[in-house]
């Protein structure tokens, strides 16, 4: 017996697909390390560059004959780091046709998507300074085991690095070499993975805890070695220091309807092209980062 | 009023590709890698199986706002401030980069920073001996077998070249105190852990051709040419 299929597809009754309201997040690396460096408070006076001076290390009296000579001056030395902000931007345009359309994508949603940025932005940035470190352990080619953590432990402990905890900031490719290492060791000592409280406090990125060491994980930690190895970091409190310059300054040249948002770290605007029929959504913020003491961290350099 | 027509001569168009195949694809999550220059610093040495001690060279990266850089990716502030630390800045542009008989434009070492173009309009900085393959999904993969054995032959054209001091006898003793002392942990926890002594016996292997290697590289050190101080004239 022959069936007869009717479709009402092209005729009106059905359409090929909808759009959900539904947005979902696709994959990235979410991780904000700002608060993994110390921060400068910036003081425009007339210069893109901010000097922090380094207070000379106290030392120990020294012995002294109670007649004599008298007693010759100590060398005072102080050093310094500078901080050079420069401008990042990041620019979304959005066509007319849109909101027309009814997309589910936005004003309000790209301003979203700008701020995330932010964070990402001063994560590169910290990444940045890994591979300038003077110390460094691990070996190339080699990956990432028990025994090089605990050597940069060491590293810092024998630069008078205070805890109670440091940091690591590892790539993802490191972070799974520790954990396979970790995964063959015996003995007492336990890797405590992240919590939701503890992601709550230290945010996107944080992987756990071990021997005192905050584990990090970030793709924006580079390579070395030719791309053979990646090279992360563990480090102090102090070890990398970072500045804001406001961008709020200069809100005065701008039409006060079309800033979207503005704080110390970013400023957000509209800008309208009617004649192309879209609107920009322009973000801009100042930031700078340095190593501000290099004996306080070290650079850990294993298999890629 | 309408009428039946014929239409020909259809135009061609060649089947349009995602991207230009000579640029590599960025995105979102695949970022290029910023310009650089490499510096040294005189206790970065580690040992390799084939080249012997290599120095370990640290990275300047050239982004502004980073270490002092302005935005026009001026990396002099940078390179002041790893210089002040001890550091030895290896200029890309130094000759004795240059091989025997290199032209400046093909020399394999020379302006050791390099880039390829990105689908987005930023340069990717690779360092010698890289080179990407992309796949037809957009992953691109890195020759970083290759790349790292280049590398090392790069590092040991710097430590024979002269670019890059010798490596000090005490950073020696020092660099072979810590195998040492790696041997010993390994040799304790061996026990506990039986995974590990095939660790153990690569690292006892390894302190053995530490020595050789080191012992071949002072001989090869004495046998260059060295300036002789000058002596003092005596007074008359």
């Amino acid at each position: 017996m022959a069936s007869v299929t009717t479709t009402v597809l092209g005729n009106g009754g059905l359409v090929a697909s909808v759009l959900s309201d539904l947005v979902v997040e696709q994959l990235y690396d979410p991780t904000d390390l700002t608060a993994l460096m110390s921060r400068i408070p910036w003081s425009p006076s007339g210069s893109k560059t901010l000097d922090v001076t380094k207070d000379a290390i106290p030392g120990a009296f020294a012995t002294q004959a109670e007649t004599g000579a008298g007693i010759s001056d100590s060398t005072y030395t102080t050093s310094e780091f500078s901080l050079t902000p420069a401008l990042y931007a990041r620019q979304y345009s959005i066509t007319d046709l849109v909101p027309v359309a009814g997309s589910v994508i936005d004003v309000e949603r790209v301003a979203a998507n700008l701020v995330a940025g932010v964070g990402l932005t001063m994560t590169d940035l910290l990444c940045a300074l890994f591979g300038g470190l003077s110390n460094s352990v691990g070996t190339s080619g080699v990956d990432l085991s028990v025994s090089d953590f605990y050597d940069a432990m060491y590293q810092l402990n024998s630069s008078n690095v205070s805890g109670p905890t440091f940091a690591a900031v590892l790539h993802p490719t490191q972070i799974n070499d520790l954990l396979s290492s970790l995964r063959a060791e015996a003995g007492a000592v336990q890797f405590i993975d992240a919590t939701a409280e503890m992601l709550a406090s230290k945010g996107p990125g944080f992987k756990g805890r071990w021997l005192n060491v905050d584990i990090f994980q970030s793709d924006s930690v580079g390579t070395a070695n030719g791309g053979a190895d990646r090279a992360g970091a563990m480090f102090g409190q102090g070890a990398f220091a970072y500045t804001m310059a406001d961008p709020r300054v200069i809100q005065g040249h701008i039409p006060s309807d079309n800033i979207l948002m503005a704080n110390e770290l970013m400023l957000l605007e509209l800008s309208r092209d009617a004649a192309n029929f879209k609107s920009a959504l322009v973000a801009q913020m100042y930031p700078a980062v340095v190593e501000a003491e290099d004996g306080r961290g070290v650079k850990i350099v294993t298999d890629a | 009023m309408k009428t039946s027509r014929t239409l020909k001569g259809p135009k061609r168009q060649a089947p349009v590709t995602g991207f230009d195949p000579n640029l590599l694809p960025v995105n979102g999550r695949v970022r290029p890698a910023a310009p650089f220059v490499y510096v040294h610093y005189s206790g970065a040495w580690e040992f390799h199986s084939t080249q012997g001690w290599l120095p370990q060279l640290s990275k300047l990266i050239a982004m502004p706002g980073v270490n002092g850089v302005d935005e026009r990716g001026d990396l002099r502030r940078a390179i002041q401030g790893a210089v002040s630390k001890g550091g030895i800045y290896i200029n890309p542009k130094d000759r004795r980069l240059l091989l025997d008989g290199e032209e400046e434009d093909e020399a394999l070492y020379f302006d050791y920073a390099r880039f390829y173009d990105c689908t987005d309009g930023r340069k990717w900085w690779v360092t010698v001996g890289q080179e990407p393959t992309v796949t037809r999904s957009g992953r691109i993969l890195w020759n970083a077998d290759d790349a790292s054995e280049v590398f090392a032959a790069f590092r040991a054209h710097l430590r024979d070249a002269g670019i890059i001091e010798p490596m000090h006898d005490l950073v020696f003793r020092e660099k072979m105190d810590s195998q040492r002392a790696r041997i010993d942990n390994l040799r304790g926890r061996a026990g506990m852990n039986p995974h590990l002594s095939g660790q153990l016996q690569q690292a006892e292997q390894q302190l053995v051709a530490m020595e050789a290697a080191h012992a071949k590289q002072v001989e090869a050190d004495l046998e260059q040419p060295t300036i002789k101080p000058r002596r003092k004239r005596s007074k008359t």
